[in-house]
Order: C-alpha cells, then structure tokens, then sequence
C-alpha cells in the first residue's frame, strides 16, 4: 500500500484506507515525511499560470460554419413561414383552377 | 452558443495547463487549446459540452503533436514563464520552469498521469477509462510517477 500517500493527495481514500493511512502517518517517519515531500511537490505542480491571453494568436471564436447554422436555422424557418402564409389557404386552389382554365381556353 | 461559451470559459485554463504540462510549450498549448474548443463544438455540436469529451480531443491533439514534431527539439522553452506571465517572480519562474523541465523527461504515460491529475477534474476511475486502464493500476502508475517525477527534481 505504498501509494496510499498519492490516494491521499488525490483525495480517493474510502474510510478503511483513511484509518490504514493515519496509523502508517503515525508509526512510520519515512512515509510521514515522504508523504510531506509529495504534498509539497504536488503543490508545486498545481501552481501553474493561467493561460496567456498572449499565448494565442487570436481569441477563441466558434466555428464560422457553428455560428452561420445558427444564424440561418431561425432565418429559414422565418422564410418558409412567410412564403406559405402569403399563399392563403382559400385562394390557392382557386388560383390553380383559373390556371388550368385559362391552359385549356387555349385550345378551345 | 452560450451555454459553450460558459463551457469553454469554465474550461479553459485547465485544458491550457494540462497542454502546457503535456508539451512544455506556451505558444502550443495555448493553439492547442483553442483547437481543441473547436474540434469540440464542430464536431460534437451541443453534445460537445462534456470535459471527459474535451480532455479526450486535447491528449489526441496533444499526441498528434508530438508525432509531428518528433524530431524537433523543444530547446526554446527559456522564455516560457515570462512570456506566459511577466508579473511572475524571478523564484516562481524559476520553480515552474524546474516542474516543467523534469515532467518534460518523465516517460509519456508518467507525464499524462501527472499532468491529468494536476487539473483536479477527474478521479482516478474517470483517469482509468480515459486512458484504458484499470482504477487500481491508474492508483499503483501514479504513486509511481510521483516518485520518479520527485526524483528528477531532486537530482536538478
């Protein structure tokens, strides 16, 4: 069970491993102080900068193709609405009819 | 989109220090990073808005990277810490660019653990299905990777 220093630091001890680490803390000095020495590096580790505004050219933008779906799917669903509703429901079958007719006077 | 926004806001720094841990580099890690959001969103959409997804597309990348630019040597990691924050003290410049040094010479598997744990975003169950390996051999690998990164700062 040496790694119970790194469960420990990564907090992933369930209570039966909490008990074993507290009594090895307690009875073994090399585990204690090997134990300080991880926490410490680990410490050092995590202190790391936070990303540079610098470090990238230019800010993070959405994919154009993400951002122009997004646009056009209100877009298109808007287009589709107004080309129906400028056919009223009560007129189109009579405009089809009187075009039929009118084909039909031709060989008349 | 905003939903992204925050995804990418809550995000950000810890994909860029995992990046910059995982190749030492601050120019790359931050091009990786905004890469890494894009590939996210393009390719997952709204669905994209998972951190298991994320770290996943950023190793790939960070992989993808290293086979690329195999033979090419990072000797230009001198002005890492000033060009990654000038108000950094002369000690804390000094002591990072140790950390990064000794992580960059830790073997690949060594150096994901340690830069995976040190996001503090995943457990060691959530490691293991990351990288396809069982908990109780992420628990035995990063004990291990702790020792031997403790090792090599030790003998700097």
């Amino acid at each position: 069970m040496d790694y119970l220093s790194s469960m420990y630091i990564d907090n992933e001890m369930d209570l039966d491993e909490k008990s074993q680490f507290v009594e090895k803390i307690h009875s073994d000095q090399s585990f204690y102080v090997q134990t300080l020495e991880l926490l410490k590096q680990e410490q050092e580790l995590r202190k790391m900068p936070e990303m540079p505004a610098m470090a990238t050219a230019t800010p993070w933008r959405p994919p154009f193709r993400a951002v122009l779906d997004r646009l056009l799917k209100p877009m298109g669903a808007a287009s589709c609405f107004s080309a129906d509703s400028r056919i009223p429901r009560h007129r189109s079958a009579a405009t089809a009819s009187s075009c039929t007719n009118h084909r039909l006077s031709r060989w008349n | 989109m905003d939903a992204y926004d925050g995804f990418y806001r809550e995000n950000k720094d810890r994909v860029y220090a995992y990046l910059l841990r995982m190749t030492g580099d601050v120019q790359l890690a931050g091009d990786l990073t905004q890469e890494c959001f894009t590939r996210c969103l393009s390719r997952y959409g709204r669905n994209g808005n998972n951190r298991a997804l994320l770290y996943t597309i950023a190793r790939n990348a960070a992989l993808d990277t290293f086979r690329k630019r195999r033979e090419e040597a990072l000797d230009d990691n001198e002005e890492i810490a000033s060009a990654a924050n000038p108000e950094w003290h002369l000690m804390e410049k000094e002591a990072f660019e140790r950390m990064l040094d000794a992580i960059g010479k830790l073997n690949p598997v060594d150096r994901e653990l340690i830069s995976l744990l040190a996001t503090e975003a995943f457990s060691y169950r959530e490691i293991g299905k990351l990288l396809k390996i069982s908990e109780t051999n992420v628990k035995v690998r990063v004990h291990r990777a702790r020792l031997r990164l403790k090792a090599l700062l030790d003998a700097q």
